[in-house]
């Protein structure tokens, strides 16, 4: 098996192929954490231009009008329009994936 | 923002279709044009006896296939479950009513049914009368049904659009085709024609073909108040396949009227071609459009990978 690169710090091992993933998504969530902070409506935005490509720009800014900046309210507004024109098991899977992509869970 | 969904990995069904509906209608021009030239008909002959017919009948299989398959993605309970189920039993329809008119019907030795004992003259009658019917009257009643109910959806989510002065005119000028057809009916009985059962099931086709005109703008004019997007785009080549199909028969009207030389009037026929594939390609653009919603994320959040 493929032995990890050596750390240029000699007492401090490297990180393992497995945690790896985590230490990324640590770092998103801190970069997405701070970036909240300075913008509260990046989060809304990302969401949004996510969801272009499906519902086309007009429906998304209506949809968006009522989605709060923070994105608190995200899927309950989304989740019911999808829905009628993917069907509910896809709209669910493309909800969750947007706030993910778009809110990042912290 | 970087994109969260890669659709590279989807076989593209709906650029398939294009592909080969363009290359068809291509190689119908050139026999056309070869035909214009040559004043030989055997080119019409070869484009109408081969490639016409395995395109417009696969066009059908392949419209009720993905339909049925797009069903699938939808719950029983969901509105877009029964629009498919239907559209998709239509275009079932048109794929049985091709293969009577174009095949069963036809004294082609390719036809296994003109080597049977049986066959006959009133037999191939009988069986054309039943393709034109299932797939004229049958699948436009049932597409118009299935449509309803797209357009109910788009009611539901707030994005109904309204016809707009060029789709009224479209409206009233088809009217007065079927009003014009539905006279020429009365003039033929009240000089004594005496319209056979199968006749008469075939003459809702123009009505219906009328209704789903008004649908189908209603969808174009609803597809644009959400704008571009890949739920739009199905839809879309629904009002497309309709308004070819009007396009054709408006150019057979316009041939048979006389006020232009037939041969360029039946250029209406050629419509009928994009008209199929564009049917065909909808439910493609929806199955698309729910595979690109279901595929699996591949990059952002690593965490959540496993």
């Amino acid at each position: 098996m493929k032995q990890p690169v050596a750390s240029s710090h000699p007492d401090r091992p490297a990180p393992s192929p497995t945690e790896l993933p985590e230490i990324l998504a640590a770092i998103r969530r801190h970069e997405a954490q701070r970036s909240s902070l300075e913008d509260p409506a990046a989060a809304k935005r990302r969401a949004a231009s996510e969801m272009v490509s499906y519902l086309g720009s007009e429906a998304v800014d209506k949809v968006f009008q009522n989605v709060a900046p923070d994105c608190g309210n995200l899927l309950t507004q989304l989740h019911p329009i999808l829905s009628l024109f993917l069907g509910r098991r896809a709209a669910g899977r493309l909800a969750s994936r947007v706030v993910d992509a778009a809110v990042v869970r912290i | 923002v970087r994109s969260s969904f890669n659709t590279k990995s989807l076989f593209r069904y709906s650029s398939s279709i294009l592909i080969v509906t363009g290359a068809g209608l291509s190689a119908g021009l050139v026999t056309f044009a070869a035909w214009l030239v040559s004043g030989n008909v055997v080119w019409l002959n070869w484009f109408f006896q081969w490639p016409w017919i395995a395109l417009m009948a696969g066009f059908a299989a392949l419209q009720s296939w993905l339909g049925f398959t797009v069903r699938r993605a939808f719950l029983p309970d969901e509105p877009l479950c029964w629009a498919w189920t239907l559209i998709a039993f239509s275009a079932a329809c048109d794929f049985l009513g091709a293969v009577c008119v174009q095949w069963m019907s036809s004294g082609s030795a390719l036809n296994p049914l003109t080597h049977s004992s049986w066959w006959s003259n009133e037999l191939a009658i009988e069986i054309r009368q039943f393709g034109l019917i299932v797939g004229g009257t049958l699948r436009y009643a049932l597409l118009a049904v299935g449509l309803w109910y797209v357009l109910r959806i788009y009611r539901k989510a707030g994005f109904l659009g309204r016809l707009a002065a060029i789709d009224w005119l479209m409206f009233i000028i088809v009217l007065g085709y079927v009003f014009n057809e539905a006279r020429d009916v009365v003039v033929a009985i009240g000089r004594g024609k005496s319209p056979g059962v199968p006749e008469i099931l075939g003459w809702p086709v123009d009505p219906l073909l009328c209704l789903l005109l008004v649908e189908s703008r209603l969808l174009a004019r609803s597809i644009q108040r959400m704008g571009t997007g890949s739920i739009g785009r199905c839809w879309r080549a629904f009002t497309i396949g309709i308004l070819l199909i009007w396009l054709g028969d408006l150019g057979l009207w316009v041939a048979q009227s006389g006020h232009f030389p037939w041969h360029w009037g039946s250029l209406g026929w050629y419509a009928w071609l994009p008209a199929a594939g564009a049917f065909a390609a909808a439910p493609a653009f929806q199955l698309e459009a729910v595979q690109q919603a279901m595929e699996q994320r591949r990059h952002a959040f690593p965490a959540d990978a496993g």
